[in-house]
C-alpha cells in the first residue's frame, strides 16, 4: 500500500517571540492588540528596548509620551529601542 | 346570551307609541324616549338571568301557600269593566288561535297592543318628569307603591305570583310527557303558548291593576304599568325552571326558531342552492316536510308567535337564549361551509354578501315589529348580528390558526379577514389561548427538529404581526415557543445557520432591514396618537413590540451576547472546515450585514479572524507559487492557516504525532513564517485541518478527504502491514479509544481489517475488503475542532476561583449571595447566581471548598 499526501491543510497558531504573556503598560496580551487597536499581528507590533523589557508599541509610544524622561515603565532605564 | 342592547323595554316602547298612534306622540320625541330607556336598561345587557327584581322571589313554601290563598285572588281584585271583548277567557281551549279566522286574531293583537300601550294617553313628558332616566329599579317601585296603595299592590303581586306563571306554562307542561315531538308539533306548541298566554295574562293584568291606576292615578298609571309588566315576565321566566323539564323547553324553542327560519327561506327562495330544493316538487316539502307544504302557514304563525312573545315581554329571556343558537348554527353552518381549509383566499366579502341577505329574514321573521322602524334602530340591530357573524368568522379561523400560520404569506388573505374580525370583536384572549395550547401541542414536543420549531415561530412572529402590527399578539403568544426554544441546545446553531445561508428566508430578513434602531428614542411628534397597553399585556423586558424578525429571533436569548459568541464559534467552524482555503466573500457579507444590526465592536473579532484567513492564504501564494517562493519544493504541501489565537475560540486540546515529512514541511513553513514576520513564530494545532490523501492500494487508487489523524493512521501502515492499538497510540500520541475510531474509518473504507486481539492490519486487496465495508457505519470526523460552548463556560468560570479563594481566605465564610455580588464587582464575564453555585458545589464535591450552615468556607 501507498500513501500519498496531495495536500494537508492545517491551522497554526501564531505568537510572538517574547519573554512574557502580557503587554506591561496595557496587560492585554501580546498576541492580542493594544487597547486602542483592533487587529493584532502587523498592525499592532511589539517594540524591544535595549532593557530587553518589550511591550505593543502604541502603548510604549503612548507612555514615552506623557513622560518628561524616556525610561522603561519596568526598570525606569532609559528607554532605546533595540535594534535588530 | 341575549342580543346585547336588544332590550324589550326600548322596543316596547317603540311598539306602544306606533300602534295607539296618539297624535300628541311626535316622531322626535319617541326616539327620545327609546334613547333614554336602552341607555337605562343597560346594565341588564348579556345577562344570562332575567333583569333583577325588585322583590325577592317567594320561596317554594311561600309560593305554595300564596298559590292556595290565590286562588281567590283575580276575583276579588277584578272589577273594571272588560273592555277585551274580543280575548279568550280564561277556559278558552289552547288551540282557540287555530280555529279563529284572521280577522279575530288580528284582533286579538291589537287588544294586546292596546292594552300595553294602557298609558298612551299619557303626555310623554309629565312620564318623563316622573322617571328621570337615572332612577334605578327601587326607587321605582317607591314610586309605584305610591300611585298604588301598599297593599293593594302587594295583594295584586302576590296574585300574579300565583297564577301568571302557571298559566303561561300550562301548554308547555301538557306536552311534557312526550319524548320526541314532531316538529310542526313543537311549533304549535310554542306559538299557542305564546299567544293564548299573552292574550289572558294582559287580560288579567288588566284586571288586576286598571281599578288602582285608574282610581287613584289617573293619567300617571301609564309607567307604574309597565313596570309591573315587565317584572312578572321576569317572575314568570323564573319560574319555569322549577315547573317545567329544561330540556323540553329548549328542544321546542330550538324546533321552533329553525323550523319557523326554514319555512320562511323555503317561501322567499333565498336559501343557498344547495341546502334545500324547492323543485323537489311532488314529495313532501323539504322545509316542512309537510305535504301539501305549509311553509306560509308556518311563517305567519310564527311572525305571530314572535309578536306575542315579544308583547309578553319574554322574548329576550325566554326565546333569546333559542334564537341565538339557532342564528348561529346558521352562520356557523354557513361559515364552515365556506371556509373549509382554504386559506389563502379571503370570504369575507362572499360572507358579507350572504349576511345581507340573511340578516333581512332575520329582522322581518323575528322581529316583524321592526319592519318599519327606523333605520337608525334597524342598523343597530343587524350591527348586532354582523358581529356575532364576525365573532364566528373569527373564532372559526382561530381554530385552523396553528396551520394558517404555517402557511404564511400565502394565508395572508384570511389574516386580513382575522384582523378585520377583531377590530369590530374582542378576541384577543380566545386567539392567545387557542394559539398556545396549538403550538403547545403540536410544535412544542421532542418530535419536532429545531428548524421546524423556528421555522414556526418566525411564521408565528410575522402572521401576527401581520394581523396586529403593535406585536402586542405575538408577545402575548410566543413566550412557550420561545422558552422552549432556549431549552434546546442547538437553536442559536439552528438560527444562525438559516441566518447565514444566502437563499434562506431569514437570510432575505436580514438583507431587507439592517438599520440598527435605537428602541429607546421615543418619537414626541405624534404623541396624541399613542395608545396604551391593554391591560393584560405582560410587561416583558425583551417585547417583540417594536423589533423586527432577527431581533425577535435574538431576543429568544435574552442577549445579543450569546447570539455573538455562537456566531464566532460557528463561523470557526466554518472557515476551518473548508477543504480548499478559499472563497471568503459570502461569510464576509454576511458579517458585514451582522455589524450593520448589531453594531461593529462587538463583531470585532469575527473579523480578525476573517482577516487571519486572507492573510494566510496570500502567505500561502507567497510561499508556494510566488518565482523563488520558499516551499516550492517540499515534499508535503502543507497550507496553513495562521490564527490569532486571542480571537478565535479555543481549540481542542489533543495530542497527535504526525508522520515525518509533514512534520518536516511544519519547520520549514514555520521557518519561512519567521523569516516574514520578524519575531514571531508557529505552533500548529496538528490535529486541526483537512488532508487529501492517494491511497493506493492492491491495484486501486482511492482519493480521499480526511482528517489529519485518519491520514496519520494510515501512514503508519505503509512501514509495517500490522499494528497492536497500543503500539500504534504510542507512536501517533493519541488515545487508544480516539485511534479506534480512525481505524474504524479505514475499516469503513475497506482498507484495513480486525485481526482480533487489538491487532489491525492491511486488507490484501482492496476489491477482497469490500464486503466488510458494509458492515460498518461511516464513520465521518463530524467533531467540531473547537471545544464546547460548556466547556469554555467552565473555563471562564474557573476564573473567578482565585478570586474566591482570595475572598474567602480574608473573610473565612461568606454565603452565596455574598459572594455573587462581589464578585460582580470586579467580572469581566457575566455569571448568573445558579452557575456560580454550580461552580461552588462543584468546588465542595472536589473538596476544595466547605459548605455549611448556607455559608461557604475554604476546608482548614
Amino acid at each position: 500500500m501507498k500513501v500519498k499526501i496531495k495536500g494537508w491543510n492545517t491551522v497554526a497558531v501564531w505568537k510572538w517571540l517574547a519573554n512574557d504573556d502580557k503587554c506591561g503598560i496595557c496587560r492585554a496580551p501580546f498576541d492580542g492588540c493594544c487597547s486602542d487597536c483592533k487587529v493584532p499581528g502587523d498592525d499592532c507590533p511589539l517594540v524591544w528596548g535595549v532593557c530587553s523589557h518589550c511591550f505593543h508599541m502604541h502603548c510604549i509610544m503612548k507612555w514615552l509620551a506623557a513622560q518628561q524622561n524616556q525610561i522603561c515603565p519596568m526598570c525606569r532605564q532609559d528607554w532605546q529601542l533595540k535594534s535588530e | 346570551m341575549f342580543f346585547p342592547g336588544l332590550h324589550p323595554v326600548s322596543k316596547e316602547s317603540r311598539t306602544v307609541f306606533s300602534v295607539s298612534g296618539s297624535p300628541d306622540v311626535s316622531q322626535d320625541d319617541t326616539s327620545t324616549v327609546t334613547q333614554r330607556r336602552t341607555s337605562s336598561g343597560s346594565p341588564s345587557k348579556k345577562k344570562s338571568r332575567p333583569p333583577p327584581l325588585p322583590f325577592r322571589l317567594p320561596t317554594e313554601d311561600e309560593e305554595r301557600a300564596e298559590r292556595e290563598k290565590g286562588i281567590a285572588g283575580p276575583s276579588s281584585i277584578g272589577g273594571g269593566d272588560d273592555h277585551m271583548s274580543t280575548t279568550p277567557t280564561k277556559t278558552a281551549p289552547p288551540h282557540y288561535i287555530k280555529r279563529r279566522n284572521m280577522e279575530s286574531k288580528e284582533a286579538t293583537l291589537r287588544s294586546i297592543l292596546r292594552l300595553l300601550a294602557f298609558g298612551g294617553h299619557i303626555p310623554r313628558e309629565a312620564a318623563k318628569k316622573i322617571y328621570p332616566e337615572y332612577l334605578i329599579e327601587k326607587e321605582r317601585l317607591t314610586d309605584l307603591q305610591k300611585v298604588i296603595s301598599l297593599p293593594d299592590l302587594d295583594k295584586c303581586l302576590r296574585w300574579c305570583r300565583s297564577t301568571a306563571p302557571d298559566l303561561f306554562w300550562s301548554p308547555f307542561q301538557r306536552k311534557d310527557g312526550q319524548q320526541s315531538m314532531e316538529e310542526w308539533k313543537c311549533f304549535e306548541v310554542v306559538h299557542q303558548a305564546a299567544s293564548s298566554t299573552a292574550v289572558k295574562f294582559m287580560a288579567m293584568m288588566d284586571k288586576s291593576v286598571k281599578p288602582f291606576s285608574n282610581a287613584k292615578c289617573g293619567s300617571n298609571s301609564f309607567e307604574p304599568f309597565q313596570f309591573l309588566c315587565k317584572n312578572l315576565a321576569g317572575l314568570i321566566f323564573a319560574s319555569y325552571r322549577k315547573n317545567v323539564k329544561l330540556s323540553t323547553i329548549d328542544e321546542i324553542f330550538e324546533n321552533f326558531y329553525s323550523c319557523g327560519f326554514r319555512a320562511w327561506m323555503h317561501l322567499n327562495d333565498v336559501s343557498d342552492n344547495d341546502t334545500m330544493d324547492t323543485s323537489a316538487g311532488g314529495d313532501s316539502c323539504e322545509a316542512c316536510s309537510e305535504n301539501p307544504c305549509v311553509c306560509s302557514k308556518i311563517t305567519a304563525v310564527f311572525k305571530e308567535a314572535n309578536l306575542a312573545l315579544h308583547a309578553l315581554g319574554l322574548m329576550e329571556e325566554l326565546a333569546g337564549p333559542r334564537m341565538y343558537n339557532v342564528i348561529q348554527g346558521d352562520i356557523k353552518q354557513h361559515i364552515h361551509k365556506c371556509v373549509s381549509e382554504k386559506y389563502d383566499v379571503g370570504h369575507l366579502d362572499a360572507l358579507m354578501q350572504w349576511f345581507n341577505k340573511r340578516n333581512k329574514i332575520w329582522i322581518e321573521t323575528i322581529y316583524p315589529w321592526m319592519v318599519d322602524a327606523s333605520e337608525k334602530q334597524l342598523k343597530r340591530i343587524s350591527e348586532e348580528f354582523l358581529v356575532l357573524l364576525l365573532e364566528i368568522y373569527g373564532k372559526c379561523i382561530i381554530s385552523d390558526m396553528f396551520s394558517i400560520i404555517i402557511e404564511f404569506p400565502e394565508s395572508q388573505p384570511i389574516l386580513d379577514d382575522l384582523r378585520f374580525c377583531m377590530k369590530q370583536v374582542n378576541l384577543r384572549s380566545e386567539l392567545v389561548t387557542d394559539l398556545k395550547t396549538a403550538l403547545e401541542r403540536r410544535l412544542l414536543n421532542a418530535g419536532v427538529n429545531t428548524d421546524n420549531v423556528l421555522e414556526a415561530y418566525v411564521a408565528t412572529v410575522r402572521a401576527l404581526k401581520f394581523v396586529d402590527p403593535s406585536g402586542i399578539l405575538a408577545q402575548l403568544v410566543t413566550p412557550p415557543v420561545r422558552e422552549y426554544l432556549r431549552l434546546r441546545e442547538e437553536t442559536v446553531r439552528v438560527i444562525l445557520v438559516s441566518l447565514t445561508d444566502e437563499s434562506g428566508e431569514l437570510a432575505e430578513e436580514l438583507i431587507k432591514n439592517p438599520t440598527y434602531v435605537d428602541k429607546k428614542t421615543v418619537n414626541m411628534t405624534n404623541w396624541r396618537s399613542w395608545v396604551p397597553d391593554p391591560i393584560d399585556v405582560p410587561k416583558d423586558k425583551h417585547n417583540l413590540r417594536k423589533s423586527d424578525l432577527i431581533e425577535a429571533l435574538v431576543s429568544i436569548y435574552g442577549s445579543k451576547t450569546v447570539f455573538i459568541d455562537e456566531y464566532r464559534a460557528l463561523l470557526a467552524d466554518r472557515l476551518l472546515r473548508m477543504i480548499k482555503p478559499g472563497c471568503i466573500t459570502r461569510e464576509i457579507k454576511c458579517l458585514e450585514l451582522l455589524k450593520l444590526r448589531f453594531g461593529e465592536s462587538d463583531l470585532q473579532k469575527c473579523e480578525v479572524m476573517l482577516k487571519d484567513v486572507s492573510d494566510s492564504q496570500r502567505l500561502n501564494v507567497r510561499f508556494y507559487e510566488e518565482e523563488g517562493a520558499a516551499l516550492v519544493n517540499s515534499d508535503v504541501k502543507l497550507t496553513g492557516l495562521v490564527v490569532s489565537a486571542q480571537f478565535w475560540p479555543t481549540f481542542k486540546k489533543e495530542t497527535l504525532e504526525l508522520p515525518k515529512p509533514v512534520e518536516e514541511a511544519m519547520e520549514k513553513y514555520t521557518k519561512a513564517f519567521e523569516m516574514i514576520k520578524g519575531n514571531r513564530t508557529l505552533e500548529w494545532q496538528k490535529q486541526i485541518g483537512t488532508v487529501e490523501v492517494e491511497v493506493e492500494h492492491g491495484g486501486t487508487t482511492l482519493t480521499l478527504i480526511v482528517s489529519p489523524a485518519q491520514a496519520t493512521v494510515l501512514w503508519h501502515f505503509q512501514d509495517k502491514e500490522q499494528w497492536g492499538l497500543e503500539e500504534l497510540s504510542q507512536i501517533t500520541g493519541t488515545t487508544p479509544s480516539a485511534l479506534k475510531s480512525r481505524i474504524a474509518f479505514w475499516i469503513s473504507k475497506g482498507i484495513l481489517t480486525n485481526m482480533g486481539d487489538g491487532v489491525y492490519g492491511l486488507v490484501d486487496s482492496v476489491s477482497e475488503g469490500k464486503p466488510t465495508a458494509s458492515r460498518f457505519t461511516e464513520e465521518v470526523d463530524n467533531d467540531s475542532p473547537m471545544t464546547s460552548m460548556s466547556t469554555q463556560r467552565a473555563t471562564e468560570l474557573q476564573m473567578f476561583w482565585s478570586y474566591i479563594e482570595g475572598m474567602l481566605t480574608n473573610l473565612e465564610s461568606l454565603p452565596l449571595a455574598r459572594i455573587h455580588s462581589m464578585l460582580k464587582l470586579f467580572a469581566t464575564v457575566e455569571c448568573s447566581s445558579e452557575e456560580l453555585q454550580k461552580f461552588l458545589d462543584e468546588k465542595v464535591s472536589q473538596n476544595m471548598l466547605v459548605f455549611s450552615a448556607g455559608q461557604y468556607q475554604l476546608p482548614k
